[in-house]
């Protein structure tokens, strides 16, 4: 499922996002890359809050998110630190609480990522590292038919070995479904190494739009 | 809606212990306030007989609704609707449901208020409108701060 902003334009907190155009295409990563306060998470709750306010159009699988918000939120995985999941209990008990939110979710699906990530079942959420709670995030948004993934600063405070395992899981990801990946990032590497795309958006305007080999940091 | 409950029901399952714990409280302080509802209105002071009653009874239903409402993580309380506020459900059908569970709260106390009033007003040989009217209002008023709980959050 791809992501289209057009010409969206946002005010919250204070902060403005500007005439933010630019597009997710289905089978590829693309990469948001910016400083802090540039903008990056507050482009992700435009796309995520049931009452955020902008103009302009965000369209995802072609429908207008506004009009489908509940239909298409059904498709994406948000994957962030920032994630609201029940801390105190466990990543099956989660799975288990919010499973009725969506048609398509497949509890053996999940039991088996929850496997293949090596994520544990029985800590709580508040007692996972961050890159476990990065996996169950991903476990859960697999499980549920996810086409399009969200994710928001994922990697951060993520050490090597994880890092390297979760972007393994992201290219697969990308080869196997019929995915997008939108991914925001301030670290150069990820963004060579594993970019299709790269967004460049600084103060709340969008600097450039770029395949991956064309840019520089 | 069905998506809604089948949550609750998952969260009061995982949650026994806290239910149990707020359930406990809400039959306690909503029996004392039905109990006190024997005394009949006085109609000279209508404000300071009727005020002790609707306090239990709002408390009552407020614990009836906290756990629906409100989780607890790291000694802080945190709004259900803000646990949920990413997934694929609109806020107002949360919102629905939870009314739905403060209305059949309403309704019961105020079946129980009503009797219990008409029974002492008959008892003390002082029935008239007034007992009819007393209960209405004690539920209008829970009603209204149910909704103020429910929106409010």
């Amino acid at each position: 499922m791809d992501l289209e902003f057009s010409h969206v334009t946002a005010k919250k907190k204070g902060f403005v996002l500007k005439d933010i155009t630019f597009s997710v295409p289905e089978g590829f990563i693309t990469g948001l890359v910016g400083e802090n306060g540039a903008g990056k998470t507050t482009l992700f709750s435009l796309v995520m809050e049931e009452y955020a306010r902008y103009e302009g159009d965000i369209l995802a699988g072609g429908m207008v998110l506004a009009e489908n918000r509940r239909e298409i939120l059904q498709k994406i995985g948000f994957i962030s630190r920032e994630q609201q999941f029940f801390q105190n209990f466990n990543g099956m008990q989660n799975a288990d609480f919010l499973a009725g939110f969506y048609r398509e979710f497949n509890r053996d699906c999940f039991i088996e990522k929850m496997k293949e990530f090596g994520v544990s079942f029985g800590t709580p959420l508040k007692g996972l590292s961050v890159g476990e709670f990065i996996k169950f995030q991903l476990a859960f948004a697999l499980s549920h038919g996810s086409r399009l993934f969200l994710l928001d600063e994922a990697t951060a405070g993520m050490d090597p070995v994880y890092k390297k395992d979760f972007f393994r899981l992201i290219h697969e990801m990308i080869a196997r479904e019929d995915a997008a990946i939108l991914m925001s990032t301030h670290i150069e590497e990820e963004v060579t190494r594993h970019m299709d795309y790269v967004v460049r958006i600084s103060e709340g305007a969008i600097e450039s739009v770029k395949e991956a080999g064309e840019w520089k940091p | 809606m069905e998506a809604v409950k089948a949550f609750d029901l998952e969260w009061k399952k995982q949650n026994s212990y806290y239910f149990l714990m707020y359930r406990f409280i809400t039959i306690l302080l909503t029996t004392l306030g039905i109990c006190t509802m024997f005394i009949p209105i006085d109609k000279t002071e209508i404000v300071r007989t009727s005020i002790n009653p609707l306090l239990l009874l709002i408390w009552g239903m407020h614990c009836h609704l906290a756990p629906y409402l409100t989780c607890v993580e790291e000694g802080k309380s945190i709004s259900i609707y803000e646990k949920l506020k990413w997934m694929p459900v609109a806020k107002r059908r949360i919102q629905a449901v939870r009314r739905e569970y403060m209305i059949k709260f309403c309704v019961k106390a105020g079946a129980a208020m009503f009797i219990v009033q008409q029974i002492g007003g008959i008892l003390d040989g002082s029935w008239g409108i007034f007992n009819v009217l007393y209960p209405l209002w004690e539920v209008f008023f829970l009603f209204l701060v149910g909704i103020i709980d429910i929106y409010g959050k």
